[in-house]
């Protein structure tokens, strides 16, 4: 099963995203900003997919996108932006995002992205 | 309510509470960035999360225009300042009470949206100034007449060529039949360029009969322009690069996508519609589509501009093309836009070619632009209209409208003077609306017709072009009865393929605009009524925060769960003592060993129960969250200038408790408002800082939570409430004079007592300081007040700590248990019969030098039997605090104290006033609790 480490300091998007990813089988690990998140990949976490927010307190998305880069090379990492944050994403790609998802997501179109970014999925 | 929308009301809440803290931090430090930067985050995060729910889309709408003015004032574009304060806690407001439509499980009220949408408008208008949001007067805002305006926008034009038209390509994608067996999805990726504007798919062969046709084999050809460089299209095509052509457009070629020609450009060729020797028909089609695109600049986004006027750009040209007109000016104008970063280059050409004068081709020569714009006749239907138009803005100017109803007014009222031709005029109309001049547009109203006197019989005549008129400027592009149909579907194609924004938005403003203007004759009454609902919403506001939910912090949950735990395993030894009872032939030693077990299991108990009421425990600070929104609210209204000083936020009291405080207390802080501080002058005059301060303060005192609310305002005149007490015939004159001062300010505080010679809306709503008394005493609490006339007034609440356990002292008195809460007990005391003196009828005591008044229990119960003295001839005395004084109340002997659960008397025990409640004690009967206060 594969793991997703959802990051965002809404209880409510992640409540969101988990209700999703749970019903498509995937496994959620939660983090409510980038610092707790960082905690997490550094005590061993080894998600196949981490979708982060960007306005964060204590730690914002791309600075955690830049440190989880440190650690985990590979990992596909999504960015959520609004449609307002046109410049954020170029941003969260040149910190290393694989790509960006534009809120609200949620249902088929999440999962359809995850699965071509997740290898297997 | 489903989990997820819960979710999203708990933390919208949390969220809302954190918003207006912050927007208050915020008018204190305005270059706070810290502040700023939390503020913006709480308010993006709330529109992220509404966003999820689409049913709730007026919610999301109005938080976004927040943020986005929140976003200015991030990014230095506004100063945040009382005004941008003021509309922003209104927003949340709203907000607020649209949440409680979320909860009640309701969609949200119409009024609400109604009011959100008002306020999204203004809220929009503050961050962008006036402009904005005046979608017509966009062009007026400009007028040809300016001549700094004209002479920057020249420069643009005559820059402009060299870059015209670098990005936009044409392509025509043509797949391979058996390209489905690729892999590849032509329409996903045609319709994914980068940049599309328009994209037209058609057939390669004509399709084959039913029998023969073949669904795995692609027929298609798609062709599309896109607002992109030639690399970036590349780049997208890149895994088809054989099957797509590109070209790189020439400036003309939007109408080549529509019927496949290129007409030669007229180099002598004028750029208005006017003179083109056109239908009636067609100069209508033209016009309809003209004044789309009026709608559509005039709904620009930051984030979607450049795509707008792309498309506003690409429409004009086809009408241009189509039309023989020259376009070279349009592509300039369309460059100067993305230079300026501004639309009004693109407006202008639209005046021109809607009012049919000739902008001065490719010399920048300004001459031209002061030819006078033509007028118009009005037809009598079209007169008849304007007439129903302006009583309608008449009524809804009425009174002191909002800056929303002002500019919409005013954007209608533009418009229809750009419609008649007179453009100085709508000019003169949008300065009034950015000066926020109502008054100014009732007289313009008023004196409508008569300017309309002026114009000469020949300009009437000379009618440039028919359009719809401006109320109702519905973009149906369709249902144009245009010949060169081709024209009007270029536009109705451009408006559909422009980002979805732009439609929606243009569609929007007209729906906008009818509502404002003649549809809907009531909106003088609803605008009337959105301000009642306001000033309701910001009521609500304050009375709002009541916490619907407990929030509880780690730690306590824990120590609960370690309790539960040794509960458990103390709950199995019974069990196994049970066991052993049955089979032992030692009674005393099992009896000892479950006593030692109920020590155990009692001292769990005991410590459960203060863990639970630890929880229950809440900051006081939860209720004092409210008051700086509050002060500040309530001191503008009244024009003082006040300070609020909040200390001790983190004294704990049961959540009853808590909640029990917030109503009085907000009494008493509007009290000290509206009453007690003086207005600047005043107390400049009485030699004070003009700046007033409220100080409420909350600290723990042995078991009870002490509340002090102190303000240094004018004091409470005991001279005045003697007087009105009089006047109500409430104390008599011998009472009066016998009254100390401090005696006298506590009579604020009997029933149905108001000083307030004027019943302002703030304080003094037929609710007075009794109620604030009887509020708190039902929470077992007191309340003293102290004033110093000319120095300020403080008032000290006390409370219980806890309302769920009491502590009773049991009593006997003819031989019945009563009980008393200790909380009320100050001392017993045995008083020998000797020392009880009858004064007046009246039996009395001294104790430590102060008489104390004597009352027999039984007397007061109406017993019949007199008190029973101890063998030494004393009498029990249970001395009860009653206010400041104190009386001893006769008994027969005490009992001990108990803590127990205090159930209040109700059904047909309800009326009794002498009890505050039953308690059940450890043998199954129940002690009736005495209510002194009412006893006496």
């Amino acid at each position: 099963m594969k793991t997703i480490l959802l990051v965002d300091d809404s209880a409510t998007m992640l409540m969101s995203l988990r209700q999703t990813l749970d019903m498509a089988g995937f496994k959620t690990e939660t983090a409510s900003d980038g610092l707790i998140a960082f905690n997490k990949l550094q005590g061993g976490l080894k998600p196949d997919l981490i979708i982060t927010d960007i306005n964060m307190p204590n730690m914002g998305g791309i600075e955690f996108i830049k440190k989880a880069r440190t650690v985990l090379r590979f990992t596909p990492i999504l960015a959520l932006t609004t449609e307002s944050q046109q410049g954020k994403r170029d941003e969260a790609k040149q910190s290393g995002a694989t790509g960006w998802l534009v809120k609200p997501v949620g249902g088929p179109d999440l999962v359809k992205v995850i699965k071509q970014v997740v290898p297997g999925a | 309510m489903n989990p997820l929308l819960e979710q999203f009301v708990i933390e919208s809440r949390d969220f809302l509470d954190a918003i207006a803290k912050g927007l208050l931090t915020l008018e204190r430090e305005p270059g706070n960035t810290e502040a700023i930067d939390e503020l913006f985050r709480g308010v993006h995060t709330l529109k992220g999360n509404s966003g999820l729910f689409p049913e709730y889309a007026a919610f999301t709408h109005l938080v976004h225009a927040g943020e986005d003015l929140l976003d200015a004032v991030r990014d230095g574009q506004r100063n945040f300042d009382a005004e941008i304060a003021d509309h922003l806690l209104e927003c949340m407001d709203i907000v607020s009470a649209m949440l409680d439509c979320v909860e009640a499980g309701n969609a949200l009220a119409p009024t609400l949206c109604e009011a959100g949408k008002e306020l999204a408008l203004s809220l929009r208008a503050l961050r962008d100034g006036p402009l904005t949001v005046q979608p017509t007067s966009e062009p007026a805002a400009a007028p040809p007449e300016q001549a700094a305006e004209t002479n920057s926008a020249d420069c643009a034009y005559s820059a402009g060529s060299a870059v015209a038209d670098s990005g936009t390509v044409q392509f025509r994608y043509t797949p391979e039949s058996d390209c489905f067996f690729k892999g590849d999805d032509p329409l996903f990726t045609a319709a994914n360029a980068p940049g599309l504007l328009n994209l037209r798919v058609t057939a390669l062969q004509p399709w084959a009969d039913n029998d023969a046709f073949d669904p795995y084999q692609c027929n298609l050809q798609l062709e599309g322009i896109c607002a992109a460089s030639r690399e970036d299209l590349e780049q997208h095509f890149r895994y088809v690069p054989d099957q797509v052509e590109m070209i790189t457009l020439a400036a003309n070629s939007a109408q080549a996508m529509q019927d496949g020609t290129v007409p030669e450009p007229d180099p002598q060729a004028v750029d208005t519609l006017a003179g083109r020797g056109l239908s009636e028909e067609e100069e209508a089609a033209a016009g309809r589509i003209l004044r789309c695109q009026y709608e559509v600049l005039a709904r620009t986004q930051p984030d979607n501009r450049e795509g707008v006027w792309r498309s506003v750009a690409l429409v004009l040209r086809g009408l241009a093309t189509a039309h023989g007109i020259g376009h070279v000016h349009i592509d300039e104008a369309l460059d100067a836009c993305l230079k300026t970063d501004s639309g009004d280059p693109l407006a202008r050409v639209l005046d021109r070619m809607a009012a049919g004068t000739r902008p001065g081709g490719n010399t920048p020569a300004p001459a031209p632009r002061h030819a006078a714009p033509r007028l118009r006749t009005l037809s009598d239907d079209e007169a008849e209209l304007v007439d129903r138009i302006l009583a309608a803005h008449l009524k809804m100017l009425d009174g002191e409208p909002t800056a929303a109803v002002v500019s919409a007014a005013s954007i209608a009222l533009a418009g229809m003077r750009r419609y008649e031709g007179r453009n100085d005029d709508a000019t003169a109309i949008a300065g009034l609306s950015q000066a926020h001049d109502a008054a100014g547009l009732r007289a313009v109203i008023a004196s409508w017709h008569g300017g309309n006197s002026a114009p000469t019989a020949a300009a009437r005549e000379a009618a440039p072009l028919q359009t719809a008129p401006p109320a109702a400027p519905a973009p149906q592009p369709s249902s144009a009865p245009a010949k060169r149909t081709v024209t009007a579907a270029a536009a109705r194609q451009t408006v559909a393929t422009a980002p979805a924004a732009v439609a929606r938005s243009a569609a929007g403003a007209a729906a906008e605009t009818a509502a404002a203007v003649a549809d809907r004759p009531a909106a003088a009454s609803a605008s009337g009524g959105l301000e009642a609902i306001r000033s309701e919403l910001a009521e609500a506001a304050i009375d709002h925060s009541a916490n619907r939910v407990l929030k509880v912090s780690q730690e306590k949950i824990d120590r609960l769960m370690d309790l539960i735990g040794e509960m458990v395993v103390a709950k199995n030894a019974l069990p196994y003592l049970a066991a052993r009872a049955e089979v032992s032939t030692n009674p005393r030693e099992i009896a000892r060993e479950i006593k030692n077990q109920y020590g155990v299991i009692n001292r769990i108990a005991e410590e459960m129960q203060d863990a639970i009421m630890q929880v229950r425990m809440l900051p006081v600070g939860n209720i004092f969250q409210r008051f700086p929104r509050l002060v500040r609210d309530i001191s503008r209204k009244l024009g003082k200038q006040v300070e609020l000083y909040m200390e001790g936020e983190d004294a704990e009291a049961d959540k009853n408790i808590v909640e029990s405080l917030a109503d009085p207390l907000i009494h008493i802080v509007r009290n000290s408002l509206d009453h007690g501080l003086e207005p600047p002058d005043e107390r400049r005059a009485a030699g004070k800082p003009e700046t007033g301060i409220i100080r409420i303060t909350a600290f723990q005192e042995a078991d009870r939570v002490i509340i002090e609310i102190s303000d240094d305002g004018r004091g409470i005149d005991p001279d005045r409430i003697k007087a009105k007490a009089l006047e109500r015939g409430m104390i008599d004159e011998a009472r009066a004079a016998a009254l100390t001062d401090h005696e006298a300010v506590q009579l604020v505080f009997a029933a149905g007592f108001s000083t307030a010679e004027q019943i302002s809306d703030l304080s003094g709503r037929g609710v007075g300081m009794d109620v604030v008394r009887s509020a708190i005493e039902k929470a077992h609490g007191s309340v003293q007040l102290s004033s110093e006339l000319g120095r300020g007034t403080r008032i000290r609440i006390g409370l219980p700590l806890s309302m769920a356990v009491t502590n009773v002292m049991i009593i006997r008195s003819a031989e019945q248990m009563f009980g008393v809460q200790m909380d009320m007990v100050v001392e017993t005391v045995r008083v020998p019969a000797k020392a009880i003196h009858e004064i007046k009828q009246q039996r009395t005591t001294v104790l430590r030098g102060r008489i104390v008044p004597l009352y027999p229990l039984n007397d007061l119960l109406r017993i019949p039997t007199e008190p029973v003295p101890n063998e030494d001839g004393e009498l029990a005395v249970l001395v009860i605090r009653l206010g400041d004084q104190d009386v001893g109340v006769i008994v027969d002997d005490f009992d001990a104290t108990l803590d127990l659960i205090l159930k209040p008397l109700d059904g047909v025990l309800g009326e009794l006033a002498g009890y505050s409640g039953t308690a059940l004690l450890g043998d199954g009967s129940v002690l009736m609790v005495l209510n002194p206060k009412e006893l006496l």
